[in-house]
């Protein structure tokens, strides 16, 4: 069952002078219970589709294209609500961890209240039953003590805790779709592993679909369903993630997964020749040709249109047909 | 947290002594001497002996010093004034009422106008109404109260003659009912309370629009977007407690800017307060006054420092508890 649909999503900002296209023409599908993995290099705007699947891009950025929930059998056209339509969205059906998960929690209010800040939004329940929510909330996340990390301030958990939290106030609403941009960056690989796990856990449990953000593309490997990867603004490849995994039709996925296998098998790490392109630089044709070993005339010049798969999935290349 | 409010109180009465006694130096290193305020053509220089040394005046400094500082910390007791031989703590007290009010009221204006014009502009940051406001209070920062005092009085109490421009009351004042008389008061009081608070309001406006733009733009608050938060709530409960963080650490530089405006304020409207008895003590030479007064300003100001201080405590729980802090 299809929970969310994208469709030709496009965000820009108007300058004076010229534009600066944030994100051209995503479009993807996800079922409810589906974990996607986002995947691409820093400033390729994995970010930016986040917020903008959450309505909470900056006012002077202009998006196009279609974003539509399914809940009930009811469409809900994210595009078309005002914005206090859109706190009905946000929260009750996506709910997101954000990267920098101490900062997304106000310093001056201990977790506890923020959590039941969360469940007065959206649960109706008295002080009582919502305090008792809360603690279950923290417990459902795997911190044993959750009595003490409800009377805490955010400054006094510790990293790990920290993602927790924020996860047990993203869970809060009960939203169908929860986005977590880059959840466990800043754990050592332990911890990161013990909290993907529990991720996938909760989302078994509660049929949650999971949007991920990633940098590391064996976390994305193991932990997806599918992949969306994305560079320079624009998505390159979407496929099932054993499609990816076993045959990459981009040369950039290939690229990244031999990179992450010479890392595996602890050779000397490969790197892709040449710079990841500033998002403010237009480049013509395809934005990946500077760096592409199998670049040819018509990837200067023009962007490749998609190949398309079943289910919606694509790649956008050239070069897929011969290649293949 | 008691322990660190008593070392606080501990650690500031150093702080008082010490500037209480740079004080009393700098009074006497001034040029000029009390004596003179008496001087007539018929005195001779044994008279002015003579009442120097009833005011002990031809004693040396520190020994004047240690019997003045031993006066105020055994028996509470300021002297009396050279002027005119009145209780030094009397002659404060009396001045204090007027001052206290005025204060009072100003403070009250500086805080109500500028909390709310700062949450007002802070959600409309970049529009022309932000523009034109911003603009507006950037000036009354930078005013000198003495001069806005004055054109107040030109314009409001000369030219247009809408409102009393010196003094607590009217001369009628004691024929007035009670409601004549609060009316008369309060008419009296406005212009002082607003040369008084215009510059702070425009202060405390400038500290709650920064922190409330920054409150509204922060991760904290996205994120509190993202779970579906209400506007309202995050507005008036996560981002407002926020924007007054900075507001209550303001305290201890507003109360000492609302002292020395009083005694501008007090001396541009000819109100009868500390402010006004302080300028006429300097010109007078009038030391005892001078230095209980002094004491007084030091106090008060060290005084609302440690009210700054605790009531941070209490709002910003990462410095409640820091070790180190209070």
């Amino acid at each position: 069952m299809i929970l969310l649909a994208v469709k030709n999503l496009a965000v820009q900002i108007p300058q004076q002078d010229k534009t600066i296209h944030l994100l051209k023409d995503i479009s993807f599908t996800l079922k409810r219970g589906e974990t996607l993995a986002i995947i691409g290099e820093s400033g390729c705007g994995k970010s930016t589709l986040c917020l903008s699947i959450l309505g909470l891009l900056p006012q002077h950025f202009q998006t196009a294209g279609n974003l539509t929930f399914y809940k009930n059998g009811v469409e809900i056209q994210l595009q078309d609500q005002t914005d206090p339509h859109f706190n009905n969205i946000r929260g009750s059906i996506v709910s997101m961890v954000f990267q920098d998960t101490l900062g997304s929690f106000n310093p001056l209010f201990r977790c506890g209240q923020q959590i039941i800040d969360v469940l007065k939004e959206h649960v109706s329940g008295s002080p009582i039953q919502n305090k008792q929510r809360a603690i279950q909330l923290i417990q459902q996340v795997g911190l044993n003590d959750a009595e003490d990390v409800f009377n805490k301030y955010p400054h006094q958990l510790s990293g790990g805790m920290s993602q927790r939290v924020a996860l047990a106030l993203a869970l809060a609403s009960n939203p169908d779709l929860l986005i977590a941009d880059e959840p466990a960056s800043s754990l050592d690989s332990m911890a990161k592993n013990q909290y993907l796990d529990m991720l996938r856990e909760l989302k078994d449990k509660t049929n949650l679909a999971l949007i991920l953000v990633l940098h590391d593309l064996n976390d994305a490997l193991r932990f997806s369903d599918s992949m969306f990867v994305m560079y320079n603004g624009r998505g390159f490849e979407y496929r099932k993630k054993s499609d990816i995994q076993k045959t990459p039709a981009h040369p950039y996925t290939r690229a990244l997964i031999d990179i992450q296998n010479s890392l595996n098998q602890t050779r000397l790490p490969q790197q892709i020749p040449g710079e990841v392109p500033s998002i403010t630089k237009l480049i013509p044709g395809c934005p990946f040709h500077p760096r592409c070993s199998k670049r040819s005339d018509i990837c200067r010049t023009t962007f490749p249109p998609p190949t398309f798969f079943l289910n919606n999935h694509f790649v956008c290349c050239h070069h897929y047909f011969k290649s293949n | 947290m008691l322990n660190g409010i008593i070392r606080r109180i501990l650690s500031a009465i150093p702080t008082l002594l010490v500037g209480i006694t740079l004080c009393f130096l700098i009074i006497h290193l001034a040029p000029g001497n009390p004596a003179t305020r008496f001087l007539n053509p018929s005195q001779t220089a044994a008279t002015q002996e003579i009442i120097r040394e009833r005011f002990g005046l031809n004693q040396s400094l520190p020994i004047q010093y240690f019997h003045w500082l031993k006066q105020v910390l055994f028996h509470f007791d300021f002297g009396y004034s050279f002027y005119n031989g009145k209780d030094c703590t009397e002659v404060l007290i009396s001045a204090l009422g007027p001052t206290i009010i005025l204060s009072f009221w100003a403070l009250v204006f500086a805080l109500s106008v500028g909390i709310s014009l700062g949450i007002f502009t802070a959600l409309r940051a970049d529009t022309h109404v932000d523009r034109v406001i911003n603009s507006t209070m950037m000036i009354f920062l930078s005013t000198p109260a003495f001069w806005l005092g004055l054109m107040f009085i030109g314009l409001f109490t000369i030219h247009l003659n809408w409102l009393p421009g010196s003094h607590l009351h009217s001369l009628y004042y004691d024929q007035l009912d009670s409601f004549g008389q609060l009316l008369d008061s309060v008419r009296h009081l406005i212009l002082p309370v607003f040369t008084l608070g215009l510059p702070l309001a425009a202060t405390v406006f400038k500290y709650i629009r920064a922190g409330m733009i920054d409150a509204l733009q922060s991760d904290y608050t996205l994120a509190a977007r993202a779970r579906g938060i209400r506007q309202s709530t995050i507005l008036w409960k996560y981002s407002l407690k926020n924007s007054l963080l900075p507001l209550v650490s303001l305290l201890g530089v507003i109360i000492p800017a609302l002292l020395s405006g009083a005694v501008i304020v007090e001396v541009v409207f000819a109100l009868p307060g500390v402010g006004r008895a302080m300028v006429t003590a300097v010109f007078g030479r009038d030391y005892p006054i001078l230095m209980a007064g002094a004491s007084l300003a030091f106090f008060i100001v060290i005084l609302f420092n440690i009210v700054a201080d605790i009531f941070y405590r209490i709002l910003d729980p990462r410095i409640r508890n820091s070790a180190g802090g209070l």
